[in-house]
């Protein structure tokens, strides 16, 4: 049985440890985003730019920094976070990527956003959820 | 501002057409579909004419089947039936819902049909961008899912190259007074540390069952030791019983000391002492605490420890020399068990062996 209390602790250690390992881990896209050359910066808004295109950068973003929510636009890729919204846009051959928290963010992007992350009720603004409701 | 009033215009078409929108759109919210097409209209605009839209098909048992569709051209008629839209590409789906008493289940499918393009976005393309299956339409929030769909189109033709890109243009003012933006509250660090998450999750998990299982076997051992314990007491108990027994008996306990104290006087083994038969009389009784067959009877004691003129002369086997069995030495001074009873009864462990 002793066998046993210890086999179950140096488990339960292990476990606790990825547990703190996860918790106490740098997180959010801010991180990920210094590999980019950053050409402005305001508070804790940033801009970055790269030769990658568009597509390439979000990918490699949601791969990396999973998001909460996600939304395409003709104009770009914009990415919510629980404290921040990326915008990803292209710029020429490559993309410019703007890092901002959420309420710069939205107040940058709201013509694009609003209806889906925040309460403006601009357009497709009761597409932010629901539906109609009528499957099983 | 410019997409407003493209959105606008869109609202004044169909409104102008005399199409209720709700006719026109059976799956997307009137007002979405409205929305969606001025998007359209205005990318469609920047990346030479290129057309967008979506046709769902849609079965609802409980409702009003139909077709949905919509372009940058309005609401109601798909890229594929305007004659001017010799470049286009356009999500086709087709939605199914049941009723509630039906065997079935609601189904839900989707691709991407293009026409003019040498390198259209396809079905893989729209739900890699999109994050949603076909089969999703079906849910609760599908007319969500169609929508951001169908507003990929344009930004997919542009990363394939196929088409310029739309720009986005940051506003240019604050958000309206008493807009907020809203999301998830869900920690980044879920998402994005949820392997070790999840694999420590799982380890403590195990950890926690290893420990269960640990009590159980605890338990478990000691209610075997408990069992074990409880039968030897039972054992003891009973044997102190047999001798409580048969020491009330009046003459046995002193006839046999008298048959002891005869043999070790006159040096004679075997002699039958006046008294019960072997096989049935009262043997002497060797409880649980005597142990080997030096502690069969009084007269089991080994010579060497026998003091007085009982002690055997040399060359003499004693009355009763523990561990040197003599055909003769039968009787009820014969070596006795612990556990195995001579009087005929069986004991506890030994059913069998009893009645030898």
């Amino acid at each position: 049985v002793k066998r046993v209390w210890l086999i179950a602790g140096v488990v339960g250690l292990l476990g606790v440890t990825a547990i703190a390992f996860a918790v106490l881990r740098p997180s959010g896209p801010a991180g990920y985003l210094k590999r980019y050359q950053q050409v402005s910066a305001d508070g804790d808004s940033r801009v970055y730019t790269t030769g990658l295109p568009p597509r390439q950068v979000y990918d490699d973003l949601r791969r990396a920094v999973p998001p909460a929510q996600t939304f395409t636009d003709p104009g770009g890729y914009f990415l919510r976070y629980r404290n921040n919204i990326v915008a990803v846009t292209p710029d020429g051959s490559g993309s410019r990527v703007f890092l901002d928290d959420d309420r710069r963010g939205y107040a940058r992007w709201y013509p694009y956003v609003g209806g889906y992350w925040g309460t403006y009720s601009g357009t497709g603004e009761s597409v932010r959820g629901g539906g109609p409701g009528a499957g099983k | 501002v410019r997409r407003f009033a493209l959105v606008a215009a869109a609202v004044g078409a169909v409104l102008i057409g005399g199409a209720g929108p709700a006719a026109a759109t059976p799956y997307l919210d009137a007002k979405d579909a409205t929305s969606l097409a001025g998007l359209l209209a205005e990318a469609s605009e920047a990346q030479g004419g290129v057309c967008y839209g979506w046709i769902l098909d849609l079965s609802d048992a409980a409702g009003t089947d139909g077709t949905d569709a919509g372009s940058n051209r309005g609401v109601g008629t798909a890229p594929s039936d305007v004659p001017e839209c010799t470049r286009y590409v356009q999500v086709e789906a087709r939605v199914t819902w049941v009723s509630e008493s039906s065997e079935s289940e609601d189904s839900a499918a989707f691709t991407v049909a293009s026409e003019g393009l040498s390198n259209p976005p396809t079905a893989s393309d729209v739900r890699s961008a999109v994050g949603m299956d076909g089969d999703d339409l079906k849910n609760d929030d599908g007319d969500v899912l169609l929508y951001r769909a169908v507003a990929a189109l344009p930004r997919l033709l542009a990363d394939a190259g196929e088409v310029p890109s739309v720009s986005l243009t940051p506003a240019a003012s604050a958000p309206p007074s008493g807009t907020d933006p809203t999301g998830s509250r869900t920690p980044d660090w879920v998402r994005q540390q949820q392997g070790w998450l999840v694999t420590g999750l799982v380890l403590v998990f195990v950890s926690v069952t290893i420990v269960l299982i640990g009590f159980y076997l605890r338990g478990a051992e000691r209610r075997r030791l408990a069992a074990a314990a409880e039968i030897e007491q039972m054992r003891q108990r009973e044997a102190a019983a047999r001798a409580a027994r048969k020491g009330g008996r009046p003459g046995q306990q002193s006839g046999r000391h008298a048959r002891a104290e005869g043999r070790t006087a006159h040096g004679v083994r075997n002699q039958q002492p006046p008294g019960p038969p072997p096989r049935t009389g009262p043997a002497p009784r060797t409880g649980p605490t005597r142990t080997g067959p030096a502690s069969a009877g009084p007269t089991a004691q080994p010579g060497p420890a026998q003091p007085g003129p009982a002690q055997p002369g040399p060359g003499q086997p004693g009355p009763a020399q523990p561990g040197n069995p003599q055909p003769g030495n039968t009787g009820p001074f014969r070596s006795t068990s612990p556990t195995q009873p001579d009087d005929g009864r069986p004991g506890p462990s030994q059913p069998d062996q009893g009645a030898s």
